[in-house]
């Protein structure tokens, strides 16, 4: 075979592979396979990527067959590329190999995409990277804004009552945004629904933001009552009389999972069960400190009165760190 | 399974004797007057065709072991976050090899090498290169008569302090700003500290080469510029091209090596023994520096192979992995001991061993958890 066929196939090969992958991730993602094991940027700019590998290897494949050979010297008054002697950076069949990899590993990658939780750990704040438990001066963030500012208009809240039957409060409340009007928020993570009865509605949307903002500053929150629907999360080590409500973050995909949440102090006999998905709801209190068998944390923020109710999982069990 | 290639072998050579049902012998015998070299590319065909069909029985059934199942979801995961920025850095660094041929880059540090080495050491800043046109470069530059400190101190700053490593860091830790600091100032440190250090430790006769042959070299530069009056637009896109699939096929390569052997780490875990080593900085910093000389991993990904070590190790000393890693490393160690002595070499590794643990202490220092404290 000659060095023209070889160059050939192999320009061939490496555009069909290249294709081959931005077809797998638009078919993945037309799919729905992807959704969950990776955060939608990261899904986002491998595409991106995926579409430039398009044309410069159909380039390379145009440069083949029309006569392009790999040891070209460079024509009259074009600086040759002194690194190789001006000859082209040969690419052969063999250094395609690599491409073929990560392709043969994705299909297993999106079957079935469920985390294992097993060797997780509890992640103090919301997985957003920007907790400052501990400080003297949280950040301000259009989150928190909305949130006071809703918080000032409704009634002050101390315990709990009302619970809604099925979560979606049951009065209606209206979104309010950073400047305080409802529903006009660009975004629904800067959105944050406050229930007439004062219950601040956690939900997947502003979750992990939500949660860093109470981390941030738990004596803020003290004695507002949240809602959210979580699963049960405990660790061998922890105090019988604690789980958390918790949900897992997406900071870029399934693997990097953080399990995030509210610690929750029940009493151990009438605890719901480790995975368990529920709707709870209380009053949000600080524990001075809790030890999670690898770190002790300290001004822990801690759901109490709390009471629950087993609930379906949610089609979309994951939630994402929105500034990111 | 390889019984079971022999048997489909024996069956297709019923004439060929098989030992055990394992070996075959091959053998051109003349049947009828006929050669067997067309029954043997036949069976050659078949052979692959089995051996195919096996592979994919095989993938099949991994498909179903969900251990493999989450090993892939890793592996695939390092792969896509950082498919942008090796990308990213192949096109960028085939553009710049392009329209900075390697002449100029010399002309650069050696007009510049009197300035000091932090100036050299800022080089990958505007000259970004990709890691495998680095020996050539260095080469060049000990051809032409740069003092052997300053090619130390370029070679292990232009692989990590370029823009393409700043914006995979900052995109790898994007709430963690401390990382990037921590790279760039302790990278900047090591090829700094280190220069000064090879200067004061080797002698200037000793790192100079004939004065003569640095002329005939400049003079060979520059006859080439003299050339460059009616540049075909089309050769240069086609190398251009060709050098960006090539450089990006060989970051893939190195990066999956790298990836393959953190989803392992990260699917084995720790054993309970060594749950401390995420929260011990001097242990954890000396395993991330060792795991980055050794994993050799391209520089415009490793940052997502770190944030991938942070299941095992604490994250301020994976600054040490993120300085060691592009800059000395199993694929630059051979290129140093090129124009370096026995001695010089391991004063090299243990400066930029030494300096990027000091870094990893520092960040440590730096970032320490006001509201988490150790058991």
């Amino acid at each position: 075979m000659s060095a023209g066929t070889k160059r050939i196939l192999t320009a061939g090969i490496l555009t069909v592979l290249v294709i081959a992958w931005w077809l797998l991730l638009v078919t993945a993602g037309i799919h729905g396979s992807i959704r969950g094991l990776f955060h939608p940027r990261v899904y986002s700019r491998a595409l991106g990527a995926a579409v430039v590998l398009v044309p410069l290897a159909s380039w390379y494949l145009f440069s083949s067959l029309s006569g392009s050979p790999d040891g070209a010297a460079p024509p009259r008054g074009v600086t040759p590329d002194t690194t190789e002697g001006g000859k082209f950076s040969p690419i052969t069949a063999r250094k395609l190999l690599p491409l073929l990899i990560p392709l043969l590993l994705v299909p297993a990658a999106i079957r079935e995409p469920t985390g294992d939780r097993s060797s997780l750990d509890f992640t103090p704040g919301g997985g957003t990277g920007t907790t400052t438990t501990g400080s003297a001066t949280p950040p301000e963030s259009p989150l928190l804004l909305a949130v006071e500012r809703a918080l000032e208009d409704g009634p002050a809240l101390e315990g709990s009552d009302g619970a809604p039957e099925d979560g979606r409060s049951p009065d209606s409340p209206e979104p309010v945004s950073p400047a305080g009007e409802p529903g006009s928020a660009s975004s629904n993570a800067n959105e944050v629904h406050i229930a007439e009865t004062g219950t601040i509605l956690i939900e997947d949307e502003n979750y992990a933001r939500l949660v860093d903002l109470i981390w941030d500053d738990p004596r803020r929150f003290a004695g507002r009552t949240v809602e959210m629907v979580s699963f049960v999360f405990r660790r061998p080590r922890w105090p019988e009389t604690f789980f958390t409500a918790a949900r897992l973050s997406i900071w870029c995909c399934l693997v990097d999972a953080a399990v995030i949440g509210v610690l929750v102090e029940t009493d151990p006999r009438s605890a719901p069960r480790e995975e368990e998905w529920i709707r709870v709801r209380g009053t949000l209190g600080v524990l001075d400190s809790f030890d999670t068998g690898t770190i002790v944390m300290e001004r822990v923020p801690v759901l109490r009165d709390a009471s629950w109710e087993v609930v379906p999982k949610p089609d979309f069990e994951y939630v994402f760190p929105a500034d990111w | 399974m390889w019984n079971s290639v022999a048997s489909i072998a024996c069956l297709i050579q019923s004439a060929t004797p098989c030992s055990n049902g394992v070996v075959i012998q091959r053998e051109h015998r003349h049947t009828n007057g006929m050669t067997t070299i067309g029954s043997n590319r036949l069976f050659t065909a078949l052979l692959m065709t089995a051996l195919a069909g096996i592979m994919v029985q095989m993938y099949r059934s991994f498909l179903l072991v969900p251990q493999f199942r989450v090993f892939a979801l890793r592996v695939v995961s390092l792969f896509l976050e950082a498919l942008p920025l090796l990308l990213a850095g192949a096109v960028v660094a085939a553009v710049a090899r392009e329209i900075l041929p390697s002449e100029r880059i010399v002309a650069f540090c050696r007009r510049r090498a009197r300035l000091g080495l932090p100036l050299v050491s800022l080089a990958g800043f505007l000259l970004p290169v990709d890691e495998h046109r680095l020996p050539d470069l260095m080469n060049r530059l000990e051809r032409q008569g740069l003092p052997v400190p300053h090619i130390a101190a370029a070679a292990l700053a232009i692989p990590l302090l370029n823009p393409v490593v700043i914006v995979s860091t900052s995109v790898a830790f994007p709430a963690q700003p401390q990382v990037l600091l921590a790279r760039i100032l302790g990278g900047m440190a090591v090829a700094v500290i280190t220069g000064a250090l090879l200067a004061a430790w080797i002698r200037p006769d000793a790192s100079r080469n004939d004065a003569s042959r640095n002329d005939a070299s400049l003079r060979d530069g520059s006859s080439s510029r003299h050339t460059e009056t009616t540049p075909r637009i089309r050769f240069r896109i086609d190398r251009t091209v060709q050098n960006t699939l090539a450089v990006f096929l060989s970051l893939v390569r190195y990066y999956l090596v790298a990836a393959v052997v953190v989803g392992l780490i990260q699917g084995i875990g720790l054993p309970a023994s060594l749950e401390a080593l995420r929260f011990a900085i001097v242990p954890g910093a000396i395993i991330a520096i060792g795991l980055g000389y050794l994993f050799s991993a391209p520089s415009a990904g490793d940052a997502f192979i770190a944030r991938g070590l942070m299941t095992v190790l604490p994250a301020p000393a994976l600054t040490g992995f993120l300085i060691v890693g592009p800059s000395l490393n199993l694929r630059t160690a051979p290129v140093f001991a090129r124009f370096l002595r026995t001695g010089h070499l391991v004063l090299l590794h243990l400066a930029v061993f030494a300096l990027a643990l000091a870094t990893a202490l520092a960040t440590a220092l730096a970032a320490a958890p006001a509201s988490a404290t150790l058991p």
